[in-house]
């Protein structure tokens, strides 16, 4: 799945549920498909199974009449009597379709006929004259063209026996065009047909077709009917080619043991309308399903993957320096909340760099001063030894070389001391011990009490003798001293700075007030930050690192303590700086 | 020769300045912040030329410059700027209304001849 897009494999999750899906709907449509065809098949089967019956009926019945007719010859001495005569004509003008009976003799010559005058007439080459004297007693041939007159007919023959003994033959001529008047009628449906096929494979009756010559009757050689001569039930679908040459489908069955075939049938396209349309609407509905799901992913995905997109191009983008850019991700969920995060980082980042460009022009600017000093001096004592004067009045000037060497590199241990505070990594050993934090803040103060001091200085200490701490003593010093730099710094000249230090049983507070310009409400968050400085008392820069209380804060935390900062209710503000007890010394003492 | 007023806040550069124009013959004073550095103008002798620094506490030296250009009786004083201020527009007075600008850390010979022209056309 590598290199595939997170939308691609949607598609695929999506596709993997909706694939066995569709599977099972075509497999249910096959298998209604598949039904729906078998019950057209039997209700075609039943149907042809009915025109059997119809027809073997109506044989039987010829049968019979024939059998009658034989009797009744056989006892008459003058088979032309006029008596015996109407007695024939009578019983073939009930029967539908019946031309004529005839009376043959065992060898094929007609003897006697009804409505036509051929007696004498040989016979012997019909296939039932031959079939009978075989033995067979019921014979049912293939239609024939008649000799006496145009019908195509349909011969049925009986042979009549007498102890054994072959009397005559009788043979019923049917009119193969009036044949439909035994068979069921007023079948339903719209192209459904249903006939019946003589034994050598020529059409007796085709439903909707009475008009057919008898050279145009051959069903032709690929017709099912010729697998059901072979005695079985052929069911299935095929084209016709006599008919329409549309898709058929059909049942063609043998006719009881007469040798012929029937068979209904119906096109394809009708026996399946319904199923057609119920499998349309299957496919409709499951391309409709199809296509909500894609819809679904692509817009599920859409908002996800631009996202992420977002996110990415907000990530190039700072990649290539461009520190402003923000996601904006909207929204409660992982990838809003990424967003964010994303967001808080970019702040972060651009903060950072903020700090480090400031940083770079503060240090500049602190650098130059006393590189300016020095480079100065030296310039000063090469002229006047290049002019051979005196070196003697240059000896302040070396001091003040000195202390500006020193002032530099106080300047590079602070930049140093801040860029180790800021990674974490103590770039100090730090010395602890227990420490009166009363002495210390006393130490811190005595630079400032002098009498030339342009503020005025209160410590109040609380009459419980020394406070004790664990910590560095030097460290803790500094950080008082750089308190009260900026109070100086940030508060007019007279006025007053005030130092207390209070203490519950578990924490000592040094608080240092001032009564100077206080710190703006948005910033008192930022100021213990590095290079964070703020205007002093008369708006200007007051100069500085901007490191002060960024070294103050790091140096207060790692004696497990804490350092901030209130505005005052009336004006300035007042910083206060609180450190764990040290108990055992107290009990000790 | 001539007077020349130094406005500085930063001791030792002023120490440096007034030792090299001593050493040069001239007459120097010092302001270690912008106020003073007005103040002396205002009421003491003329100067033939200021040295200013632009970043000191209080009045700055761009107030400074500016205040003079306003005053009739100093408007024509040569002023020569020394920062260690990285240019912008905040810090640094309009350009015209001083003759030179030297950042930190400085030539001492070139300052000293841009001082030498400046004092003489005056």
């Amino acid at each position: 799945m590598r290199g595939v897009s997170i939308k691609a494999r949607l598609y695929i999750l999506i596709l993997t549920i909706l694939i066995p899906l569709v599977i099972l709907q075509a497999m249910g449509i096959a298998s209604k498909y598949k039904q729906n065809i078998d019950l057209e098949l039997n209700a075609n089967e039943d149907f042809a199974r009915a025109v059997s019956f119809a027809f073997t009926n109506y044989l039987e019945n010829i049968w019979d009449t024939e059998y009658a007719i034989g009797l009744a010859l056989m006892s008459h001495s003058d088979v032309h009597s006029a008596e015996l005569e109407e007695y024939m004509r009578k019983v073939s003008s009930s029967q539908p379709g019946m031309l004529r009976y005839s009376w043959l003799s065992p060898e094929g010559v007609v003897i006697a006929s009804v409505q036509h005058k051929s007696s004498g007439m040989f016979l012997c080459d019909r296939d039932y004259v031959r079939r009978i004297n075989q033995g067979e007693e019921k014979v049912l041939t293939g239609i024939i063209e008649g000799r006496l007159s145009d019908h195509i007919v349909m011969p049925v023959a009986r042979g009549i026996w007498r102890d054994r003994k072959l009397i005559g033959i009788v043979v019923a001529a049917v009119d193969v065009g009036m044949i439909e008047e035994v068979l069921p009628r007023n079948r339903a449906g719209r192209t459904s047909l249903f006939g019946l096929i003589d034994e050598n494979g020529r059409i007796v009756y085709l439903s909707g077709s009475s008009d057919m010559a008898f050279n145009e009757r051959m069903v032709r050689d690929s017709s099912p009917v010729w697998d059901a001569f072979q005695g079985k039930i052929i069911r299935g679908v095929y084209t016709e080619k006599q008919s329409d040459g549309n898709l058929r489908m059909g049942v063609h069955m043998p006719v009881s043991n007469t040798g012929w075939v029937c068979f209904a049938s119906i096109t394809v396209d009708e026996a399946l309308e319904k199923s057609w349309q119920e499998v349309e609407r299957s496919i409709w509905f499951l391309l409709l399903v199809v296509a909500i799901s894609l819809a679904g992913v692509g817009i599920i995905s859409r908002g996800f993957v631009d996202s992420i997109t977002t996110l990415q191009r907000a990530a190039q983008s700072i990649l290539n320096g461009d520190l402003t850019v923000r996601t904006h991700i909207k929204g409660e969920d992982e990838l809003a909340k990424a967003g964010k995060a994303f967001d808080k980082m970019a702040d972060h980042i651009e903060q950072l760099e903020e700090n480090r460009r400031f940083f770079l022009q503060v240090s500049a600017h602190e650098l130059r001063n006393p590189m300016a000093g020095i480079k100065g001096i030296t310039s000063i004592i090469r002229r006047r030894v290049d002019s051979g004067k005196s070196l003697e009045k240059t000896l302040p000037m070396i001091e003040t070389l000195e202390k500006e060497v020193d002032r530099l590199s106080k300047l590079l241990n602070q930049i140093l001391g801040a860029f180790s505070a800021q990674t974490g990594k103590p770039q100090f050993e730090t010395h602890f011990q227990p420490v009166n934090i009363i002495d210390v803040v006393a130490s811190a103060l005595k630079p400032f009490q002098i009498e030339e001091s342009s503020h005025e200085f209160i410590f109040e200490i609380p009459d419980i003798g020394p406070l004790w701490v664990t910590g560095d003593p030097e460290r803790l010093e500094d950080v008082f001293r750089n308190l009260l730099r900026n109070a100086v710094k940030y508060s007019p000249a007279e006025s007053r700075v005030n130092v207390r230090i209070c203490s519950d049983d578990t924490n000592i507070t040094i608080l240092i007030r001032d009564e100077g310009i206080g710190i703006p409400e948005g910033q008192i968050s930022r100021v213990f930050e590095s290079f964070y400085r703020g205007d002093n008392f008369n708006g200007s820069d007051p100069g500085g690192m901007g490191l002060g209380l960024y070294i103050c804060r790091d140096n207060i935390l790692r004696h497990g303590g804490s350092v901030w900062v209130e505005n005052n209710e009336g004006k300035g503000c007042t910083f206060h700086v609180r450190l764990p007890l040290l108990k055992e010394k107290i009990n000790n003492n | 020769m001539g007077y020349i007023l130094i406005i500085e806040d930063e001791p030792a550069i002023v120490m440096v300045l007034q030792e090299m124009l001593a050493d040069e013959g001239y007459e120097t004073r010092k302001a270690y912040d912008g106020l003073t550095g007005l103040k002396m103008l205002r009421e003491l002798p003329k100067p033939d030329l200021v040295l200013v620094d632009l970043n000191m506490p209080g009045i700055r030296g761009r107030d400074v410059i500016e205040a003079m250009r306003l005053d009739d009786e100093l408007n024509d004083i040569p002023v020569i700027i020394i920062t260690g201020t990285v240019y912008n527009s905040i810090d640094f007075p309009p350009e015209g209304s001083y003759q030179s600008i030297f950042e930190k850390p400085f030539e001492l010979n070139k300052l000293l001849n841009r001082i030498q022209e400046l004092v003489k056309a005056a």
